[in-house]
């Protein structure tokens, strides 16, 4: 388990890299699609909750290390996350476009709606517009666009880099 | 022992998954409620010093690569720009007044430009090596940190199309990249005034993907004076920033009967989607 563990945080934290560099500068209508998110859920449904929350913790805090969102905040987004798409695990069957459409879909809502509510429960003074406005609508819709593709790059690295004893990262 | 341990431990074998959920939910919880206290703080710095470090290689990575493809492709280019270049030399050559001319005319440029000698502050010059992953923090990373000087708070400008304008502050620092708290961010407010009214208010963002500002506190009495299109710069009130910045320009006035101030909608002056070097303020070399 710590090799899944270990595996999904190498993979999460090379792709914040690339996320806040390189992918940063792919902008569609003023939105950026939110890869790590993407691919964080895509992870959880296949490892289960248990790694995931704990991978989903550490991720976070790094997330909070690189923006001007408080300490804690990414961290419970992206824990919580882990726990409730790790349910998912081995209960699902991935076809191609359906489930990860889907998974992207619920991936963005809950990103929204967590994020909505840490804000009011903490009072972390960001205004209802910076959650529900048009660009998140786009960012919904270029994140349903790329779920399919993302799953697909996934499965590629997971066949190229599986282990056939002890399977990817476990 | 055992017969005590294991109960326990079935229990917590049974839940640890939830147990693990709590656990990470109320330490996030307490970080996110003790934020901004002296010391919590710090495991931040520590991440955004060690992240920061990759982001620029990653950054330098990328810089270099588009550099290299870049090169490449001015080598085709090169032998036909030289024959232009060696032909404008020779062409130059006997115009001595032409370039006594482009001369003075480069100084005046070069006054104009030069952002380092128009303010009396003393400017740090920055690359972005990266921005904000999240859609409601906006957030810069920059490739200069506590080595090279920079601190919390300091202000942060950029010049565009010949026109310096504030970005934002200094929110975080680490060894040797910073995070910039941009204008756009909602957290952020800034002491500002109508350039040519002096009318007083206060700027803040409406958070990520909004390139829009709002200022409030502008009193209604001040309704018929001030327009759509005026600038909006710094007032200089507080410790934090110059006065005079530009900040942005009025896009729109509302006015609601029950209201004493007006609402006004700026377009930063800024376009935050293009910037890609920064410079930072400070009062000291």
């Amino acid at each position: 388990m710590i090799r899944t563990i270990v595996w999904a945080l190498g993979i999460l934290v090379a792709l914040l890299l690339l996320q806040t560099t390189l992918l940063s500068y792919l902008v569609v209508f003023g939105v950026k699609p939110n890869f790590l998110l993407l691919v964080f859920v895509i992870l959880a449904t296949q490892n289960g909750s248990f790694s995931s929350q704990i991978v989903g913790f550490g991720l976070g805090l790094l997330v909070d290390a690189v923006t001007t969102s408080p300490l804690g905040y990414h961290a419970f987004l992206f824990a919580l996350a882990g726990y409730l798409f790790g349910l998912g695990s081995g209960k699902v069957y991935f076809d191609p476009i359906v489930m990860p459409v889907l998974l992207g879909l619920l991936a963005t809502l809950y990103e929204t709606m967590t994020g909505f509510g840490l804000n009011v429960l903490f009072q972390l003074g960001q205004p209802i517009s910076a959650y529900f406005n048009l660009g998140t609508l786009f960012q919904l819709i270029l994140n349903l666009l790329l779920s399919p593709l993302v799953f697909w790059i996934y499965g590629w690295v997971k066949e190229k880099f599986q282990d056939p004893r002890r399977g990817f990262g476990g | 022992m055992s017969s005590v341990g294991s109960p326990l431990r079935q229990l917590v074998n049974r839940y640890r998954r939830g147990f693990i959920l709590i656990v990470f939910l109320a330490s996030s919880s307490v970080m996110i409620l003790f934020n901004g206290t002296p010391g919590v703080a710090r495991p931040q710095e520590i991440g955004l010093s060690i992240l920061g470090f990759f982001q620029g290689v990653v950054s330098g990575s990328v810089h270099v690569a588009g550099q290299m493809g870049s090169f490449v492709l001015d080598l085709t280019d090169l032998q036909a720009k030289y024959q232009k270049s060696a032909a404008l030399v020779k062409k130059y050559e006997g115009d001595e007044r032409a370039l006594v001319q482009l001369r003075e005319e480069n100084h005046r440029l070069r006054e104009q430009l030069s952002f380092h000698q128009s303010l009396p502050y003393f400017n740090v010059p920055v690359e972005i090596i990266g921005r904000d992953p999240s859609k409601v923090y906006s957030t810069l990373i920059v490739n200069k940190g506590y080595l090279d000087g920079i601190r919390k708070n300091l202000p942060v400008v950029a010049t565009q199309g010949g026109v310096t304008g504030l970005v934002g502050k200094i929110a975080e620092v680490g060894l040797t990249s910073s995070v910039v708290q941009p204008i756009l961010d909602a957290n952020l407010f800034i002491a500002a005034r109508v350039e040519n009214t002096r009318h007083e208010g206060l700027v803040t963002g409406k958070g990520n993907n909004q390139e829009f500002l709002s200022m409030s506190y502008v009193k209604k009495t001040s309704l018929g004076q001030i327009h759509r299109g005026d600038l909006v710069v710094t007032a200089g009130i507080d410790s934090l920033y110059p006065a005079d910045l530009l900040i942005g320009r009025i896009q729109d006035i509302t006015t609601k009967e029950y209201q004493t101030s007006l609402d006004i909608e700026l377009e930063p002056i800024l376009d935050f989607s293009r910037l890609e070097y920064l410079n930072i303020l400070r009062s000291e070399p």
